[in-house]
């Protein structure tokens, strides 16, 4: 026997050396990248291709600014729109003077209207349709060259004429309308129109600003600083009456990192408080808060762990991880109680709960190993991040619990220290547990899985009116599904999306967006080029003549003409597909257009974007167009792409569940070696899964993301609850177990069930699971297992 | 449709619709007076509801063979319709009628706009109704505006897009009626336009279909 004075040096000595580990470990777990990405919640397959392309197009770091003028009527004066505009005016280019922002899209170039024609002529002979070719054959008559003519002599007689000398000059015959209406209808993605060179709304109520954060929105830091940018400029633009709401990622990250951190401002003491109350009161020892944050000390040893192997981790993965963690505060609680209350020598007791504490380990980390094959990454950390946690904390548990349980050696046994006398009502509770799984087994069933991540998402009343806004007054479509061409530069990807836009144009009614129709690829422009020369070498002596004869009976000078005769030969000139993009055009393309940054992605790559409404008519033909052009063509449907994560997550957590449902069985199974007290141990999970079934088909009708992953925290802890009923049957000391089990349960309850009055989606879900849950699996432990044991045993009478 | 469309449409709009200054407000000292001047057209601008002339242009370009000269009327209907008429020697007019307008000539059907949907008669339409309402600091941010010889205002464009196309505007009034007689618009290359107003007709009923219909 070791005598107190060694049993203390010894104590000193163990708690000097975890410690010291805690903090070596800790000074590494602090370098480790903890990641805000949203990426890492979706699935690796989502994410390598579409989520990637809608990242690289710039619309996940896109803060859109709708700017609207506040008034009741649906008119707005001349003084207001000038308020509005002007507003727009400075907004945008405090903006762009911020280094926050890389391209800031506010307004058309100043100068653009009166240099556009000469900007867009060029495009002309690669623009035109063999149906503009129709219309073209009718211009070029006698008759047609009389009518243009006219109409070209009255328009610049007109107070509209004001320097249009040169453009009647260079294009008499006005087919540079062709491309002009062409142009109007390039909107992007959005139901804007141009006036006074900003981007405004139908009713021209609103204006339209969008700029791309240079940092990832995703992150919570990164988007407070970016709102503050926001902010100093609408504070510095916004004129009197005018008001602004933000749109895109920017909203529902600060959102949700604001609700969060409200609801855990108000949460986390409170269930601190309630917790470390609870744990002195049963335990009947301040030591109680002590054994509950031993086990948590493996945190920082787990993230180093995690950090040595990953290197990285997502916030959502190390604040769960942490959380799964506290699954092994119920080893320390069984220890702790053990050792104080039950009869025998400090190694016999722990002799004796070796092997409940080592199933249970098992038992739970098997789950969570399970979890690693996950196809979603935040998951995979968070497993990793529980299965070395939970380790590390029973280790740790196993050490230093000992040390605090106050005087040990072997007591007489106590009244409370005897095996309980069997209760002959034991047919109760195991008749409400049946009722119970009955339920829950027609609840399950009817439930749906609702992998749609926007039930988590914490928007509140004024993201909604602006969600709705901006979708009432920009979009055509509420749906709209992208086809993205790429390529290795813009040229290549302008021939993939005139192919698309070919098929497309064959195959769908309603209008879409493209820029194929004024920016072709090098393909149709050598065949449009080709039918160009054909046409005017045809017509171009006759063209001539009769501009020479009808121009000089409107009072043109002979020959005034010859800049358009010229154009019509030139048809070798340049066209650099880059220029016009990256030219005064470049507002109007540049939401359909990304050319690499140079920076950032390993093979630069240009993308054109082609903009379709999404609905049922569509889809079909999108989905026949991806079919036959695979190759360097992306669909993206959001609608669609949003099912597709459904059903990705939904099969990963269906693979998983079962899979881990058969690890625990085969290993409960394997342990116990027999089929009473397997069944015995697994009741309160059952118990568990039936509880959070009926909750939430009562409250939801579908369960999500949240849910499945807390059931899994609640299946680890249900499973060590009928573990440590059972052994403790088989040990004879019910009693001691079934207050072990209260603990934990009651401490899980007020921990986790604080979060029940959280305003997040995402931590109520995590709450009400974990109650329901451990609600139902802790009677269950401490009076249905132990009923079903005895009932094999013919002791309940 | 070039941009000037809506700079020199105002200029009319503003001279025509701010009649009624008398002579002794012209001020004598223009740099001193300028403002006064100015808001005194806007004053009287708020009290004319609607106009009626007639208008002769004639414009000096070095394509023609010799000057080109365009006779018509124009009307205007606060707060929001206008149609100008071009009658001699090709018929054509253009009208503006809330959110809605029309072009026509003479052997081609009218041609429709929305203001809310096509952009650049948009820009047209919305600029003049910000001269006729009178806000002439606008008129200041693109030029260089200065009262010479008590009745003519000259317009010189500060740089920028206004300049690559004119070099300045003349408009001069009459003396004794302050009603504008001629604008002269001076256009780079050597070109320019001048305009001459006559019988006006103000604050008079005017017929609806005027802004209905291009040729009733």
């Amino acid at each position: 026997m070791v005598s107190p004075p060694e049993q203390g040096k010894k104590s000193l000595l163990t708690w000097i050396l975890v410690l010291a580990a805690v903090c070596i470990s800790g000074l590494h777990a602090s370098t480790i990248e903890i990641r805000e990405d949203a990426l890492d919640l979706l699935p690796d397959s989502i994410v390598t291709s579409d989520l990637e392309l809608i990242r690289r197009l710039g619309m996940i770091n896109r803060v859109y600014l709708s700017i609207s003028i506040d008034t009741e009527t649906t008119e707005i004066t001349d003084a207001q729109w000038q308020q509005l505009r002007e507003s727009v005016l400075r907004v945008g280019t405090t903006l762009q003077e911020s280094p926050l922002f890389g391209e800031v899209v506010y307004r058309l170039p100043p100068d653009l209207e009166t240099t556009l024609f000469s900007n867009i002529l060029p495009l002309l002979p690669y623009a035109l349709t063999n149906e503009d070719y129709r219309e073209l054959a009718r211009a070029v008559t006698a008759e047609g060259v009389r009518q243009r003519l006219q109409r070209m002599f009255q328009l610049l007689n007109s107070p509209a004429g004001i320097g249009m000398r040169d453009r009647v000059v260079r294009d008499p015959l006005g087919l540079s309308l062709i491309l002009f209406n062409r142009l109007k209808q390039l909107r992007g993605e959005f139901a804007v129109t141009v006036k006074d060179g900003v981007f405004t709304s139908r009713d021209r109520t609103s204006c339209l600003i969008w700029a791309d954060a240079l940092l990832p929105l995703t992150d919570s830091n990164n988007s407070e600083q970016v709102q503050a940018a926001v902010d100093r400029a609408l504070a510095v633009g916004l004129a009197a009456g005018v008001s602004a709401r933000v749109i895109g990622t920017l909203p529902h990250t600060l959102a949700n990192i604001r609700t969060v951190r409200s609801d855990l401002k108000v949460l986390l003491p409170l269930a601190t408080v309630l917790l470390a109350l609870f744990l002195v009161l049963a335990c009947r020892s301040p030591r109680g808060v002590l054994v509950v944050a031993v086990p948590f000390l493996a945190a920082l040893p787990a993230i180093a762990l995690q950090n040595m192997i990953f290197g990285k981790v997502s916030a959502l993965a190390l604040g769960f991880g942490i959380v799964l963690t506290g699954l092994a505060v119920d080893f320390a609680v069984h220890l702790f109680l053990a050792l104080r209350l039950e009869p025998g020598s400090r190694k016999e007791i722990i002799r004796k709960l070796r092997r409940p504490i080592l199933l249970a380990w098992a038992t739970t980390t098997s789950v969570f190993l399970v979890l690693l094959l996950s196809s979603v990454p935040s998951h995979r950390q968070m497993a990793g991040l529980a299965i070395a946690g939970i380790t590390l904390a029973v280790i740790i548990s196993w050490l230093l619990i000992p040390t605090i349980t106050g005087s040990t050696g072997r007591r007489p046994l106590s009244r409370s220290h005897l095996p309980e006398q069997v209760s002959r009502k034991t047919f109760r509770p195991v008749l409400i547990w049946i009722l119970l799984l009955g339920a829950g087994m027609v609840c399950l069933p009817r439930l749906e899985f609702n992998g749609d991540m926007r039930v988590l998402d914490a928007v509140n009343a004024e993201i909604n009116d602006s969600d709705t806004h901006f979708h009432e007054t920009w979009r055509g479509s509420i749906d709209q599904a992208l086809v993205l061409s790429r390529g290795r530069d813009l040229d290549q990807a302008l021939d993939v999306n005139d192919r698309a836009y070919a098929f497309l144009a064959d195959n769908l009614s309603t209008p879409f967006q493209s820029v194929a129709p004024i920016l072709p690829g090098p393909a149709v422009r050598r065949e449009r080029a080709g039918k160009w020369r054909e046409f005017w070498t045809r017509h171009r002596n006759q063209v001539a003549t009769h501009l020479d004869r009808f121009g000089t009976e409107l009072g043109f000078r002979s020959g005034i003409f010859t800049p358009f005769i010229t154009f019509t030969r030139d048809t070798e000139a340049h066209f650099n597909a880059e220029q016009v993009v990256r030219g005064p055009l470049r507002p109007l393309l540049a939401s359909m257009v990304r050319l690499p940054s140079g920076s950032g992605h390993r093979e630069p790559e240009t993308l054109v974007m082609t903009i379709v409404p999404e609905n049922d008519t569509t889809w079909p033909v999108l989905k026949e167009l991806k079919g036959q052009q695979t190759d360097n063509l992306n669909i993206i449907s959001f609608r669609s792409w949003r099912e597709q994560v459904e059903t990705l997550l939904k099969d990963d957590i269906q693979r998983l569940s079962l899979l881990a449902a058969l690890v625990v069985i085969i290993l409960v199974g394997f342990f116990f070696r027999d089929l009473r007290k397997t069944a015995a141990a697994l009741a309160p999970v059952l118990a568990a899964l039936a509880s959070m079934a009926i909750f939430s088909f009562v409250t939801a009708s579908s369960v999500n993301i949240m849910h499945v992953l807390m059931s899994i925290m609640v299946i680890g802890l249900s499973v060590d609850y009928g573990i440590f009923s059972v052994c403790a049957h088989e040990l004879k000391t019910t009693r001691t177990t079934r207050r072990a089990v209260t603990i934990c349960a009651v401490s899980s309850c007020i921990g986790f069930g604080v979060l029940a009055l959280a305003q997040h989606p995402a931590l109520f879900s995590l709450g009400t699971t974990v109650l329901a849950g451990i609600g139902a699996a802790w009677p269950t432990a401490a009076w249905v297992t132990p009923a079903l044991l005895d009932s094999g045993t013919g002791r309940t009478g | 449709m070039s941009k000037m469309f809506p700079t020199i449409m105002l200029l009319l709009l503003l001279l025509l619709a701010g009649t009624g200054i008398r002579a002794e407000n012209i001020p004598d000292a223009p740099d001193a007076s300028l403002d006064r001047f100015l808001e005194d057209i806007k004053a009287r601008v708020r009290d004319t509801r609607t106009v009626q002339c007639r208008f002769e242009q004639e414009r000096n370009l070095a394509i023609f063979t010799q000057p080109v000269i365009f006779s018509g009327r124009m009307v205007l209907s606060r707060p929001d319709r206008l149609r100008w008429e071009n009658i001699k020697p090709i018929p054509s007019v253009l009208i503006f009628n809330g959110d809605k307008g029309q072009r026509c000539n003479d052997d081609a059907p009218p041609v429709r706009f929305d203001l809310r949907t096509d952009p650049v008669m948009n820009m047209v339409a919305r600029q003049i109704w910000t001269w006729v309402d009178g806000d002439y600091t606008k008129l200041r941010k693109d030029y260089s505006l200065a009262l010479t010889g008590g009745d003519t205002l000259e317009l010189t464009p500060k740089a920028g897009s206004t300049q690559r196309l004119i070099t300045s505007v003349r408009i001069t009034f009459d003396r004794s009626t302050l009603q504008p007689q001629t604008i002269r618009i001076g256009e780079t290359g050597g070109d320019s336009t001048v305009i001459r107003f006559s019988g006006y007709q103000l604050n008079q009923a005017v017929d609806e279909r005027l802004f209905t219909t291009c040729f009733p």
